[in-house]
């Protein structure tokens, strides 16, 4: 089927014309919107492995940051759109484009340890991916910008978190209003 | 005429890059030469070049870790040896071999890091 052609698109051109590579910039924003979305069933399956009385205290803040990542799944994919990419199509490949690599469960998923330690990974390397998105379009992009900013708050929270159960490193944390909140995201929210 | 430029394209090109004292033992810094990316890395003082990207999804190394000559790509966590580009553990995520890294010989000259770069006219 031959491509539709539509007009100018000026929110793609202003950036384009500030100097950003839009291709790369989508491609990018397609492979974080694909680790949200694998980081959140694989949370899930983490999330259920928290068990007994260890597993049971980080269960609750596991459970926020696996609704967080959902939420920024839904965040990022209306901008990829505008800027005139589209989602993989196959989940299979959105699986193996994503940014960071898949949080499997530990050998020993009992170990709640071991399953906090795949977590506190998946934060650091989501703390990477908008961190490079931010640097790629500060003073270019104000929109891409302005959400990958309030992602990054909420994965920099989701890391510290992680590390102070893990290490004992005081992490600042305060309970979220509701589980999932996502309070730095929320402007970008389209579902509840 | 044709042969002069094959002979100077072979010439290894050298880049004054950066002082000294910009680049510390046991730190990463990001470079572009030539529209090239390269990561120069001071281990225990001892100063080398590898490409600025990983080779697997084009992520930056710099973001990652360094254990000793091991460079750990901190997106799917392929592992490279810095002194030869040679790759260490294949990263997650993929289902085709990651190459190695692209290695530069770095030196200093006075106070200053210099880059060679094989031309690649």
């Amino acid at each position: 089927m031959a491509k539709k052609e539509y007009s100018k698109n000026v929110g793609r051109e202003m950036i384009e014309k500030a100097g950003v590579d839009v291709d790369l910039l989508i491609d990018k924003l397609k492979k974080a919107a694909a680790a949200e979305f694998t980081t959140y069933y694989y949370y899930t399956l983490l999330r259920m492995h928290c068990t007994g009385l260890e597993g049971e205290t980080v269960k609750e803040i596991a459970e926020d940051a696996r609704l967080e990542d959902r939420l920024h799944f839904e965040a990022i994919a209306p901008r990829i759109y505008e800027l005139g990419g589209e989602l993989h199509r196959d989940l299979k490949e959105l699986h193996d484009d994503a940014a960071c690599a898949a949080a499997y469960l530990p050998k020993d998923p009992s170990d709640t340890k071991q399953v906090l330690k795949v977590l506190l990974e998946a934060e650091r390397c989501a703390v990477r991916v908008y961190t490079e998105i931010c640097k790629m379009t500060s003073g270019k992009d104000p929109r891409t910008y302005d959400l990958s900013l309030a992602i990054l708050h909420e994965e920099i929270e989701h890391e510290a978190w992680f590390q102070e159960l893990l290490e004992g490193r005081p992490s600042g944390h305060f309970r979220r209003r509701s589980p999932g909140e996502g309070p730095y995201t929320q402007k970008f929210r389209h579902i509840e | 005429m044709h042969r002069y430029w094959v002979y100077l394209s072979a010439m290894p090109q050298a880049f004054k890059v950066a002082r000294l004292r910009d680049i510390p033992a046991g730190s990463i810094r990001p470079l572009t030469v030539l529209n090239r990316d390269i990561l120069i890395i001071n281990l225990d003082g001892v100063l080398y070049g590898v490409e600025a990207r990983c080779p697997h999804m084009n992520y930056p190394l710099e973001l990652g870790s360094l254990e000793g000559r091991t460079l750990r790509c901190g997106f799917h966590y392929a592992e490279f040896d810095i002194t030869t580009g040679e790759v260490i553990s294949q990263p997650m995520n993929t289902r085709s071999p990651v190459r190695n890294l692209e290695t530069y010989r770095v030196r200093i000259e006075d106070s200053d890091i210099v880059v060679e770069l094989p031309d690649y006219l």
